[in-house]
């Protein structure tokens, strides 16, 4: 499959970030962190709460950019521009245009609750890409049924399960043709008989060369999809590798005192 | 003095209802104009913009504390003398008006900050700007939040249109005031205008909890006829961002 092609032949640097972010309170929560995603390749973050896996997620989506560092997506700048010997966040103006590349899945789902599931896909497409309307809707309902909620169009969020909720919130991700797909705890707020069902969404999309970056404590999950997995504790990357090292032992006291307490 | 009319019979004088025709139509374009003022004034007080932040704060400040008959007042005597010469009628709709967009701008404020952080970050993360972020994900949702007190403050309103009586504009107050001066039975005056003034805030009390159950049996959305309904009511009171 396209998975193990790109596992074999990664072409280095398709999504890169470094740097740090200080809080206002002074609290460092990103810590020159330096990370790299080749290019149709599953990462998945791992670390204790308030590690700074979610503010990690949110700086390569831009929501929250980097005070000290910057993001590379494909061979780009994303979101920043060179000054002087180092690099400075655009404005916000251009902030949002920059944001496209990136497609980003929450813990909340986030879903619209005023849109039905068709509306909540079709929104970003129309309205900011501008793509005709009856072309956006053929492709939105591929796109839910991809993610198995071809029946479930009309409904609006409060009407579906969590777990189809956060599918919903994937298709809506993937109608924007992102390079990169961001996950952040896509299934800790799943009750566990729908943990599933997310999770084999997210592997078709493994599965269909997607480069994804995911902070999950899904173990199995990263042990059966993931090429690397990063563990992160107060800000800092400590340990990363591939997902059987986490498994078999070989890895520091900080990452096996934390595995002990998940699994 | 003239042989009283009694209570009916100012109940069914002409003049009683021209008047009460000037009340409805005065009250709902000053709530128009402090809705539009509050649709305004709320987003700057969450502006990124320091001086955009103290002038609705300082207009809502200012507005809201103090009375609202001064402000007409003030209007009526500051305009002339500034060289803005404006049909009294429409002074009385500013002086209205410009107080409720205060309470508007409170009631607004406080929808959109009860909006979730998560809606915002999902529409940026889509690329919506924050403009497309207002009008197709926080807007309609503060909507839902606004309509219930809208609803009250419009309640108020017609009665608060009473206080233009004291700058000469006839509305239902000042034309009671003189009928009661020709009569030597002005309970029976007093009597018919309160019926009138019952009456307009009992239809709108009606209107309002047929809008406020739809809106509820939206927000609930829990089956297929909910849906339905949801779908009517955004045909009737156009909430923004209900269809595509």
């Amino acid at each position: 499959m396209t998975r193990t092609a790109t596992r074999t032949t990664p072409d280095g640097d398709f999504l890169h970030v470094w740097g740090s972010k200080t809080f206002g309170s002074g609290l460092r929560v990103l810590d020159d962190v330096d990370l790299s995603v080749p290019r149709g390749s599953v990462t998945v973050l791992i670390g204790p709460s308030g590690s700074g896996k979610t503010t990690l997620l949110r700086a390569v989506a831009l929501l929250a950019p980097l005070d000290t560092g910057c993001v590379l997506l494909d061979g780009r700048l994303h979101g920043y521009r060179e000054a002087g010997d180092g690099h400075r966040v655009l404005p916000e103006r251009e902030l949002v245009r920059a944001r496209l590349g990136v497609g980003m899945v929450f813990q909340n789902f986030n879903l619209f609750p005023h849109r039905t599931a068709l509306q909540n896909v079709m929104l970003a497409p129309v309205k900011t890409l501008r793509r005709p309307r009856a072309e956006v809707e053929e492709e939105a309902r591929a796109l839910l049924r991809r993610v198995g909620l071809g029946d479930r169009t009309d409904n609006y969020p409060a009407q579906l399960s969590g777990g189809q909720q956060q599918r919903v919130a994937i298709a809506r991700a993937l109608a924007m043709r992102p390079k990169v797909m961001l996950f952040d705890e896509p299934t800790s707020a799943l009750d566990p008989e729908m943990v599933h069902e997310v999770l084999g969404a997210m592997k078709e999309l493994a599965e269909s060369g997607m480069t994804m970056l995911i902070a999950s404590h899904e173990m199995g999950f990263a042990r059966e999809v993931a090429d690397r997995v990063v563990f992160m504790d107060g800000g800092r990357i400590v340990e990363q590798g591939e997902p059987e090292q986490f498994f078999t032992g070989t890895v520091g006291p900080r990452v096996r005192e934390f595995l002990d307490k998940i699994l | 003095m003239n042989p009283h009319p009694g209570f009916l019979g100012s109940l069914t004088s002409g003049s009683l209802w021209a008047a009460a025709w000037t009340t409805i139509w005065l009250a709902v374009v000053a709530q128009l104009l402090g809705l539009v003022i509050g649709l305004v004034m709320a987003p700057l007080r969450r502006s990124r913009l320091a001086p955009l932040r103290w002038v609705s704060a300082a207009y809502v400040w200012f507005f809201r504390g103090s009375p609202e008959l001064l402000q007409i007042l003030a209007w009526y005597s500051v305009l002339p003398l500034v060289g803005v010469d404006l049909p009294v009628i429409a002074v009385g709709i500013l002086g209205l008006g410009v107080n409720e967009g205060a309470r508007m701008t409170e009631i607004v404020r406080g929808a959109l900050s009860s909006v979730d952080s998560g809606q915002t970050d999902a529409a940026r993360v889509l690329g919506l700007g924050p403009w497309a972020t207002a009008r197709w994900v926080v807007l309609p949702q503060a909507a839902r939040l606004i309509i219930g007190p809208l609803g009250n403050q419009m309640n108020y309103m017609f009665k608060t249109t009473s206080l233009v009586a004291f700058i000469g504009i006839v509305e239902l107050l000042r034309e009671t005031q003189q009928a009661a001066q020709f009569t030597n039975a002005p309970l029976a005056v007093y009597l018919a205008t309160a019926t009138v003034y019952l009456a307009i805030t009992s239809v709108w009390g009606a209107l309002q909890r047929f809008v406020e159950q739809r809106v509820a049996a939206g927000k609930a959305a829990v089956g297929p006829g909910r849906v339905l309904a949801r779908r009517r009511l955004s045909g009737l009171i156009e909430i923004p961002g209900a269809h595509l």
